[in-house]
């Protein structure tokens, strides 16, 4: 903060400059006035506690000497010698206690026996009795005056200082020992005190660094003496003064002597924060003054600085406003010095840099303009090729990603934003390497290539119909190849389900059909019954006339012809082979239906079926034909319903069905047939027109909705197209377009053989229902032919085995219960190849035959059968199988 | 004694002394630099003061053979790598100091020592009076002392850090006056001691007490000054005209003998008794010694191993024979050695508590063995002073059970 502001502003470097300097300045002429100052007051205090230390050893060896020509004088009165003589202590204690306490101190005064040491007075009556005899100053004091120096005492450890002194009797013979225990704390009080600013303690240590003064001694912290650079001196044995920490370790100014008589130490000291206040004081005062004085010329600088910088400041900010992008601005110009000039030179630059940002600022709100645009045109591609299912990828020629759908992304595996710009080399999967084969090939020959590439997921591989083209440059430069590839195999799968799906649908449909056919075939199924029944009875009545019996016999016959008609157009619609193609005429299709529609419809409804001369041939499936035929014209007959109406059916060949604008040419190129059927209903409405083509949509309560669909999915599955016309109130056409097929070539019908001639030869019929068998057994023997017959295929197999030789043909019913018709053929041909048969069925040949392949001496016949059918056919059957064999003999008799 | 190139800190801190309070408190971090870089050079020492009377008459029965004992022990424990205090080894190092035969002497010797010699602890004065002078020194400084020797209870009661090793005066009172009386079947006892002793008067009290309420008569008791000119027979005449047939001398070596032979030329042909403080090796060269007994803190002739040990050791350095106060401070000098390794510290307090629970100890002296507190519970051997030089160990009074 401080660095930034002493880099930005000249005033601030000026004025720190001056104050660093100035402040210096004081605190050193402080430091050493102070230095100065405290060297005075500690060489004069030094000065005096030297002297104050001569001055208490003086006064400690005159406290001394007091004591001692006390003990002395005592020791020499001749009260004393007589309390020792007579053993009368009373009187000597008399004496002690008229000693001047202040004079003489002594904490124990005692009287000690020569010989023997035995206490017989003291001032501590616990101790007289006790014995003193080993004591020094017992010992010396038989003999003179004694001072037993500073020494611990036997009892405690405390330090004593004792003066003894003997009491000699008149013979000069010592008697007894006169001792002080002197009282040390007095003879540390009696050292001067000195009281003042500077307060001086003095203490005495003994040699042991022990304080002697019983109110210093033996404190737990001091249990090993004190210590202090001026004990330990004195302890040395010498004196001196000097500054140190006392044994408390707080700094002192000290003085120390050695008094070798008591074997103390004597020591001064002074506190040196006491010592040095008057310093210390003056060390404040100069640095409080001193700093006032510096801060006051700073401010002093500060303004002139201000003063001189102030121009400079104004162009600076004018600058900074310039720089901040206000061009207007100007910077004012005083006088004519150098700052004025470097003021009028900044206008100028302004008014110069002011055209030319107007000028950038158009440039850049162009640019920008140009670029929102780009990048909303990229967007926008970007959005268009992601929501396509085909791969649209554009790649640079350094073989970078430059465009990639949200296909290409999920196929690679990457997320969209990482592709872009990706090397292909460097995406999973096989895809980078397949396209940059492509991107290659088109890069050198510069022209568009197209190729079918595996490309995996990871989960599946596709084949993409892939197409690369070259992009250029508006000179023709190519620049990148673009890339568009198409999922061939999810078109195809596509395919297939909706094929899937239409047939689903005209299944469901077709047995819808079926319940609205039922209603036609009770119908006409009446008819046919009431018929029979009606010439049966006839007959019955009229057996005698021969002549009216067989018309009532052809009535039935013919009744009976129209129901097996009935039955074959219903399993053709019934179909159970669905999707079989095969060259039909339409006519015979639409012929068929219209009755079959007309019997369930109300008979106010006319069908009208128009006029086909010539036959219509398409190839579709029969069956469906019939479905598309029977809902549209249902349906018409629906539309009008309960009113008087007429639905109208017409087939024709056209040239090609009307195309719209959006729609695609069909893939028929040739001619095309047109089925129309139109009614006179009401029309229909826009809903039913948008919705009549889902599965499921009906307008009628009873109706499932298949119709429609599956007509479409029909029509759609032949190739076939579907019109539609409406107009509400004036009816519905629907117009079916289909390709016209080719009519089929003329079948050649093998040679009719007339039944006459040999007509010997033997049949074996096989079939499990008895009243057909007995027909068939009845038919063939009225030919001329011998009859075998079985009921089952086994019963069957083992006749043929007993009749083989004589059987030229077999009749054989497909289904029956254990070996069926087909497994029976198998065996029997085994044995007689060239046998010929005939199948009966009363399917349709293509379900149970499809693997049977059909040959020359096998026919087919579809139950019920005619007895003139079944006797013509195995007539013939049997004169042609006996030619062959003539013909061959004769070749081999030749 | 330190390297050359560490200087001792007194002289380093001498000179600086003086120096301002700043530069000084600089000077010291140096010093302490310089002190703590070459600290790994030294072993750790423990310092041990040993107070005794080297010089003068007590020199022969009391302080050389102490000083031996205490030589001998410190060469050993420093010869097998020292102490270990929490896994670290540390020399011992012995500072003697003579001291003359005055309690103020002792106490002035132990306060020098603690003092000026910073020792961690103090073994000796070898005898009462002295260890009296110098405990109350050791227990004010919070110091370890050891007394081996001293038998006065004052030198322990009421102490923490004061121990001893040998059995206290009573104990020898009451185990002389029983032994007279049962074993010598002697009926009539007079004591002679010194007056200014504690030592004598508790002795004898003892003695006196035991012996009368076995049966016996204590005849006389005379008392006498060591002030004195060395005549005592104005005591001995009085207490002879008692008719005595056993006396008792509780007195230190250095009267003994005197005693003895002025109560032979009086006419005594009784039995003396004798403390623990009689030198029985010099008595024995005198016939008219012949016979007495003599309680003593020492069987020199035991069959305990580290007894035979310590006497062989003992002969390979010295021609004299091995005395009880060499014993006696030999064990000192290995007890101290192992509190201070059990304490794992130096310090006193541990030390003292340590020694205190200390259990079972088998000096030389006597299986010692302090039960919580600082007299231990010992034994006392009877000797008797045989014509021959030879000394008759009577028994052994076994420590009282626990």
């Amino acid at each position: 903060m401080i660095r930034h502001l002493l880099r930005r502003s000249l005033s601030a470097r000026l004025t720190s400059a001056f104050l660093t300097l100035s402040v210096g300045t004081v605190v050193l002429a402080t430091y050493v006035s102070y230095r100065e100052s405290e060297a005075a007051l500690r060489s004069r205090l030094e000065e005096r506690l030297d002297i104050f230390a001569e001055e208490d050893a003086s006064e400690l060896a005159h406290w001394l000497q007091r004591h001692r020509s006390t003990v002395s004088f005592l020791a020499n009165l001749p009260t004393t010698l007589s309390a020792v003589t007579r053993r009368d202590t009373a009187m000597l204690g008399n004496v002690l206690a008229g000693l001047d306490a202040e004079a003489f101190s002594a904490t124990e005064l005692l009287l000690l026996e020569v010989p023997g040491g035995r206490v017989l007075y003291s001032t501590r009556e616990a101790n007289i009795g006790t014995f003193g005899v080993t004591q020094l100053f017992y010992v010396e004091g038989r003999e003179e005056l004694f001072t037993q120096p500073i020494y611990p005492s036997g009892d405690g450890g405390a330090p004593t200082l004792t003066v003894a002194a003997p009491v000699k009797d008149a013979n000069g013979r010592t008697r007894a020992v006169l001792a002080a225990h002197l009282d040390l704390r007095e003879m540390e009080l009696a050292l001067a005190k000195r009281p003042g600013a500077v307060p001086i303690d003095a203490y005495l240590v003994n040699q042991f660094a022990e304080f002697v003064s019983a109110d210093r001694f033996g404190a737990a912290e001091h249990r090993r003496g004190v210590r202090s650079d001026a004990i330990n001196a004195a302890l040395e044995g010498r004196s001196g003064v000097g500054l140190y920490d006392d044994y408390a370790g707080n700094p002192v100014v000290g003085a120390w002597r050695w008094l070798p008589d008591y074997r103390l130490a004597l020591i001064l000291e002074a506190p040196q924060d006491r010592a040095f206040a008057p310093a210390r004081r003056l060390l404040w005062i100069s640095l409080v003054v001193g700093l006032v004085a510096a801060l006051t010329l700073t401010l002093g600088i500060v303004v002139i600085t201000r003063r001189l910088t102030r121009p400079i400041v104004a162009i600076t900010r004018a600058a900074e406003q310039v720089a901040g992008g206000q061009f207007s601005v100007e910077a004012p110009v005083e006088g004519k010095d150098e700052l004025a000039m470097l003021a009028t030179a900044f206008n100028a630059m302004t008014v110069r840099l002011r055209t030319l940002y107007g000028e950038l600022g158009a440039q850049v709100a162009a640019t920008r303009e140009a670029l929102t645009q780009a990048q909303a045109s990229r967007a926008l591609l970007q959005d268009v090729v992601d929501n396509t299912t085909t791969l649209v990828l554009v790649i640079g020629h350094d073989f970078a990603v430059r465009l990639a759908n949200a296909r290409v992304a999920a196929l690679a595996g990457l997320p969209p934003e990482r592709l872009l710009g990706a090397r292909l080399a460097d995406l999973p999967g096989t895809i980078g390497m397949s396209i940059a084969a492509l991107v290659r090939e088109v890069r050198d020959v510069r022209a568009p290539a197209e190729r079918e590439l595996e490309l995996g997921d990871g989960h599946e591989t596709h084949t993409w119909q892939a197409v690369a083209f070259p992009l250029t440059l508006a000179d023709g430069t190519p620049y990148a190849v673009g890339v568009v590839a198409t999922d061939l195999t999810e078109r195809a799968r596509l395919e297939a389900d909706r094929r899937e799906r239409d047939a689903s649908v005209q299944q469901a449909q077709k047995l819808e059909s079926l319940g609205i056919m039922a209603g036609g075939i009770a119908h006409d199924f009446n008819n046919i019954l009431g018929a029979i029944l009606g010439n049966v009875d006839l007959a019955q009545t009229m057996l005698d006339d021969p002549a009216e019996v067989n018309d009532a016999l052809e009535q039935i016959a013919a009744a009976s012809r129209r129901a097996s008609e009935l039955t074959r157009q219903m399993l053709a619609y019934a179909g159970r082979a669905s999707l079989r193609r095969e060259v039909l005429d339409l006519r015979a299709v639409l012929t068929d239906i219209v009755p079959l529609v007309r019997a369930g419809q109300p008979k106010k409804i006319e069908f009208l079926v128009q006029q086909m001369v010539e036959p219509l041939w398409v190839e579709a499936d029969p069956a469906q034909i019939s479905q598309v035929a029977l809902n549209l014209l249902t349906n018409a007959a629906e539309a009008i319903g309960s009113e008087a109406g007429r639905v109208t059916l017409l087939a024709s060949h056209v040239e090609a069905p009307p195309l719209s604008d959006h729609e695609r040419p069909p893939e028929h190129t040739g001619a095309w047939i047109r089925i129309s059927v139109e009614d006179t209903g009401s029309g229909l409405t826009d809903e039913v027109r948008t919705r009549m083509f889902d599965p499921f949509f009906s307008t009628k309560s009873s109706g499932r909705g298949l119709g429609l669909s599956a007509v479409r999915g029909i029509i759609r599955s032949t190739g076939g197209i579907l019109r539609i016309e409406s107009a509400t109130g004036r009816g519905t056409r629907f117009d079916v377009y289909l390709p016209a097929a080719a009519a089929p070539a003329a079948t050649t019908e093998p040679p009719s053989i007339t039944p006459t001639g040999r007509r010997a030869g033997t049949v074996l019929v096989v079939d499990d229902e008895e009243v057909l068998r007995r027909i068939s057994r009845r038919t063939l023997e009225l030919a001329g032919l011998k009859v075998i017959d079985a009921p089952d295929g086994a019963e069957g197999l083992a006749r043929f085995k007993e009749f083989a030789d004589v059987i030229s043909l077999v009749v054989l019913d497909i289904t029956m219960p254990g070996m069926g018709g087909i497994e029976l053929l198998g065996e029997i041909r085994k044995l007689k190849p060239d046998l010929p048969a005939i199948i009966a069925s009363g399917y349709d040949r293509a379900d149970d035959l499809s693997s049977t392949t059909p040959d020359h001496w096998t026919r087919f016949l579809q139950k019920p059968f005619g007895i003139h059918t079944l006797r013509e056919i195995s007539l013939d059957l049997i004169a042609r199988s006996r030619e062959a064999r003539d013909a061959r003999n004769e070749v081999g008799a030749a | 004694m330190r390297a050359t190139t560490c200087a001792p800190p007194d002289s380093v801190l001498s000179n600086i002394a003086f120096l301002s309070v700043r530069v000084r408190s600089f000077s010291a971090l140096a010093v302490m630099l310089l002190f703590a870089a070459c600290a790994p050079k030294e072993p750790p020492v423990i310092r041990v003061g040993l107070i005794g009377m080297f010089i003068g008459q007590m020199g022969p029965t009391s302080g050389i053979p102490a000083r031996e004992g205490a030589r001998l022990a410190v060469d050993e424990i420093n010869s097998a790598g020292g102490v270990m205090i929490n896994g670290v080894a540390h020399r011992i190092e012995l500072i003697e100091r003579e001291v003359d035969d005055r309690p103020d002497a002792a106490a002035l010797a132990a306060r020098s020592l603690i003092n000026l010699d910073s020792v961690d602890a103090i073994i000796g004065p070898q005898i009462s009076a002295l260890a009296i002078g110098a405990a109350p020194v050791a227990e004010a400084s919070e110091v370890l002392m050891i007394s081996p020797m001293a038998s006065n209870p004052a030198v322990t009661a009421g102490r923490r850090f004061v121990f001893r090793l040998a059995f206290v005066d009573a104990f020898q009172g009451a185990v002389l006056a029983r032994f007279a009386y049962d074993s010598l079947s002697h009926r009539r006892a007079a004591i002679l001691h010194d007056a200014a002793s504690a030592y004598g008067r508790d002795i004898s009290r003892l003695f006196k007490e035991t012996f009368e309420s076995l049966g016996g008569r204590v005849v006389g008791i005379e008392t006498f000054n060591v002030d004195d000119p060395a005549d005592w027979r104005p005591q001995l005449r009085r207490l002879l005209a008692r008719n005595p047939d056993a006396m008792l001398l509780p007195n230190f070596a250095q009267y003994d003998s005197a005693q003895v032979r002025q109560a032979r030329e009086l006419g005594f042909r009784g039995r003396f008794l004798g403390s623990d403080s009689w030198d029985v090796r010099a008595l024995a060269v005198r016939n008219n010694a012949s016979g007495s007994i003599v309680v003593g803190n020492w069987d020199r002739q035991s069959s305990r191993d580290v007894v035979r040990t310590f006497i062989a050791k003992w002969e390979l350095r010295h021609p004299e024979p091995a005395r009880a106060t060499g014993a006696a401070t030999y064990d000192a000098v290995h007890l101290i050695a192992l509190a201070m390794s059990r304490a794992g510290t130096k310090r006193s307090r541990a030390v003292a508590d340590s020694l205190r629970n200390f259990g079972m100890y088998e000096g030389v002296i006597s299986p010692l063995d302090f039960r919580g507190s600082n007299d231990p519970v010992r034994g006392a051997a009877i000797l008797e002073v045989s014509r021959n030089e030879e000394v008759w160990v009577r028994g052994f009074v076994p420590p009282p059970p626990r």
